[in-house]
């Protein structure tokens, strides 16, 4: 990797940091590269010693979340800061008894009608699916039945919206069916692929949200 | 080497080299990477965490060649930090070493 490659993919990574502290560190690893090539070193060689933007910005983030602002001042050196915690965790959360009425009261109120509108979702997807499902066998059902009445002749013509098909027509007919059954077959696929999906990102950024807020 | 070892253990050389003089990234990075292999970025990460709990502080100094370099000292909290981590890791060291050799005398 070269060493504008490595510089921009580093600053991307840090992305949630401020403009300044983020210039702060681009520029250690800018002087970094510099005296490394004044000592002969290709740009190369100096950002696979470096090892991985993406690690690297890991390390910086995962000391610095929660931000810690206030270090510095009150540090007279009577007690060394311990490495890797954070100073000040969060105080624990008091749930008065009050909180906790309140929040049974909610839920007896929102839950049935949430549980109601998840399982009318759950129904609508599931009759959806099943009639896509119908439509596809129906499809390609009449598309075998078109396609068999004219090389099984049972002597008698198909009827189609009142006309009365030529067996080559219904032969041609009957393969314009299946196709369409199987093109809609696969759409249904795509749309199912879609919904999985959608579901699973759903749940990671829940989640992921929900992990979030307990570790701060 | 099994990289988790290597994280703990950094922190203590990095200390180590700056209770002796001062240093600049580079110079810092090279006096390490030469004894332990690892990924060289990772430790100015460590020295930016360092000086933001005061145990390092920064200055620019002008270079022979080229622009000034950012040098990193060592403050009383830093020292004192790192005696102390240095006493600790002494201590662990050898009750380690205590329990591994009772495996390789027997």
């Amino acid at each position: 990797m070269y060493r504008r490659e490595f510089l921009d993919l580093l600053r991307y990574y840090l992305r949630s940091y401020p403009a300044n502290i983020i210039n702060d560190i681009i520029a250690d690893y800018e002087e970094h590269f510099r005296i490394g090539m004044e000592n002969g070193k290709s740009e190369t060689e100096i950002s696979a010693e470096l090892g991985s933007p993406k690690d690297i910005a890991d390390e910086f983030l995962a000391h610095d979340i929660p931000p810690r602002p206030q270090m510095n001042s009150n540090y007279g050196g009577s007690v060394p800061p311990q490495m890797g915690t954070a100073p000040n965790p969060m105080p624990s959360r008091q749930t008065s008894p009050l909180l906790i009425i309140l929040m049974i009261i909610g839920g007896i109120f929102v839950f049935p009608p949430l549980i109601g509108v998840t399982l009318a979702l759950f129904g609508a997807f599931t009759g959806v699916m099943l009639a896509l499902l119908a439509t596809i066998l129906a499809l390609g059902l009449s598309g075998v039945a078109s396609i068999l009445s004219w090389v099984l002749p049972i002597g008698r013509y198909i009827t189609f919206f009142g006309y009365n098909l030529h067996p080559v027509t219904s032969v041609f007919l009957g393969i314009f069916l299946i196709c369409l059954s199987i093109l809609i077959g696969y759409l249904t696929f795509l749309l199912l692929g879609a919904c999985m999906r959608g579901i699973k990102n759903l749940y990671l950024s829940i989640r992921w949200k929900m992990a979030k807020r307990r570790g701060q | 080497m099994n990289t988790q070892f290597k994280k703990g253990v950094l922190e203590i050389c990095v200390l180590s080299y700056l209770a002796e003089k001062d240093f600049y990234g580079y110079e810092l990075v090279e006096a390490i990477s030469i004894n332990i292999h690892m990924s060289e970025g990772t430790i100015y990460p460590l020295l930016r965490r360092f000086s933001n709990d005061g145990l390092v502080e920064t200055y620019l100094k002008e270079s022979q060649s080229g622009p000034p370099r950012k040098y990193y000292r060592l403050t009383g909290a830093g020292n004192q930090y790192y005696q102390e981590q240095l006493k600790d890791w002494t201590e662990f060291s050898e009750q380690v070493n205590k329990i591994l050799r009772r495996q390789i005398n027997v």
